[in-house]
């Protein structure tokens, strides 16, 4: 079973306004190399217009870890490895999405190198965090400046934030590392960031309206030997549209602000849903499941992302892939048996 | 060798009126049998209790649920 089952059942939601036909073809094209167990998420740029879709995978099991592993080179192959061991030293990553950029045509039946980004304990220390996880994520120690930076954005955290994800950004060339926040409100994400980098407080202050009101804030920056001026603010809300006018108030803001065209606002709020055999059988992957399974479709969250002399850009992350339990996917309990936390 | 069910799934699942028809059956097991062996294929109860399984209504719990998943909140 592949990524691709699932986006053969979503082939009717894969088209314009939010998916080009070139860009559905890339999709395609890479998930048949991807396993189909895990849960996928698209994220779609909000902009008026085409643009690439890219993919990412969530994996939460050693048996999924071990696969992907296989093919992929170091230091990622690595990384995965160590963590599907249990009780080793990167047992507390909770979960590991894998993004894989789709501005370009991916090549054929080869697992581009992705965007790793590990999903942390709430009660995670900054030392493991420091001198463990992010020079496995990079495959050589970290320098002391790099490191200095980030404990420096660490121990500024307000008390109820924490740190949620951490980037390796390798597959973009880049030895910078993502750190991403949760826990903040929108009130104090500007002095938090004035306490780091008043570059990068200038260009969040445009978007930071737009947030007001929304829950799950997140807040994500890049740290090299400095912080790097890009900043992204994304949030969500706990239901989805259907139950949640919120989010039709959030998205209008984003078209009012130029950041979302109405079609593509409209064809968000119409993701949310589910298919099974009985809803899509002739697209159901029947050779794999029988007409078991479930496959759902979310919304995520929101995204914007600001840089210095450009126009801020929204993107929505759209999740696809079987639900828990319904005989189609990854099961939790085996995750939990495998990174007991 | 694919089994029993995958094959009869393969044979209808292009044609929304057969589908309709078993879809009415599978909470009654033996009537449902008996349909399918009409259609050449024999199943078993295991078989028509897992379509029935399948027949599931997803609630906007479940789907809200679904959409917290592992992503959203932090542990």
């Amino acid at each position: 079973m592949t990524c691709d089952d699932w986006l053969a059942v979503l082939e009717p939601r894969l088209t314009r306004p939010l998916f080009d036909p070139e860009n559905a073809r890339r999709l395609r094209r890479l998930a048949r190399i991807l396993p189909g167990e895990c849960r996928g998420t698209l994220e779609v740029r909000l902009a008026p217009g085409a643009a690439p879709v890219d993919l990412s995978l969530q994996i939460r099991t050693a048996h999924e870890a071990r696969a992907l592993a296989e093919r992929l080179s170091s230091p990622i192959g690595e990384f995965l490895s160590c963590w599907s061991e249990p009780g080793g030293p990167l047992a507390p990553i909770r979960s590991i999405w894998l993004e894989f950029d789709l501005d370009r045509e991916p090549a054929e039946n080869t697992v581009p190198v992705p965007v790793v980004c590990a999903k942390l304990p709430r009660d995670v220390g900054s030392g493991w965090v420091l001198e463990t996880l992010i020079p496995s994520l990079q495959g050589h120690p970290t320098s002391e400046g790099q490191s200095g930076v980030m404990r420096s954005c660490l121990d500024a955290l307000p008390a109820a934030a924490s740190l949620l994800y951490v980037f390796g950004l390798q597959a973009r060339g880049s030895d910078a590392v993502r750190l991403e926040i949760f826990g903040m409100e929108t009130a104090e994400i500007r002095p938090y960031l004035q306490s780091l980098s008043p570059e990068a407080t200038l260009v969040v202050e445009e978007v930071l309206p737009l947030f007001e009101g929304v829950e799950r804030l997140h807040l994500s920056f890049d740290v090299a030997d400095t912080i790097q001026p890009r900043i992204g603010l994304e949030g969500s809300f706990p239901r989805q549209p259907a139950r949640e006018p919120r989010w039709g108030a959030f998205f209008e803001r984003l078209v009012q602000k130029g950041l979302c065209s109405p079609s593509k606002r409209d064809a968000v709020l119409a993701w949310p849903g589910y298919d099974t055999f009985w809803t899509a059988p002739e697209r159901w992957p029947v050779a794999e499941l029988r007409s078991r399974g479930v496959c759902i479709r979310t919304l995520s969250h929101v995204k914007t992302v600001c840089q210095p002399g450009r126009e801020p850009e929204a993107k929505v992350y759209l999740v696809f892939g079987p639900l828990d339990g319904s005989g189609a996917g990854a099961s939790p309990t085996a995750s939990a048996s495998a990174f007991s936390t | 060798m694919r089994d029993e069910l995958t094959r009869f799934l393969e044979g209808v699942r292009s044609d929304p009126h057969r589908l309709a028809e078993l879809r009415a059956l599978i909470d009654d097991p033996d009537a449902a049998i008996h349909w399918v062996s009409n259609q050449g294929f024999h199943l078993t109860p295991e078989d028509i209790a897992e379509l029935l399984d399948s027949d599931r209504e997803l609630s906007d719990d479940d789907l809200d649920q679904a959409a917290g998943g592992d992503g959203w909140p932090p542990a």
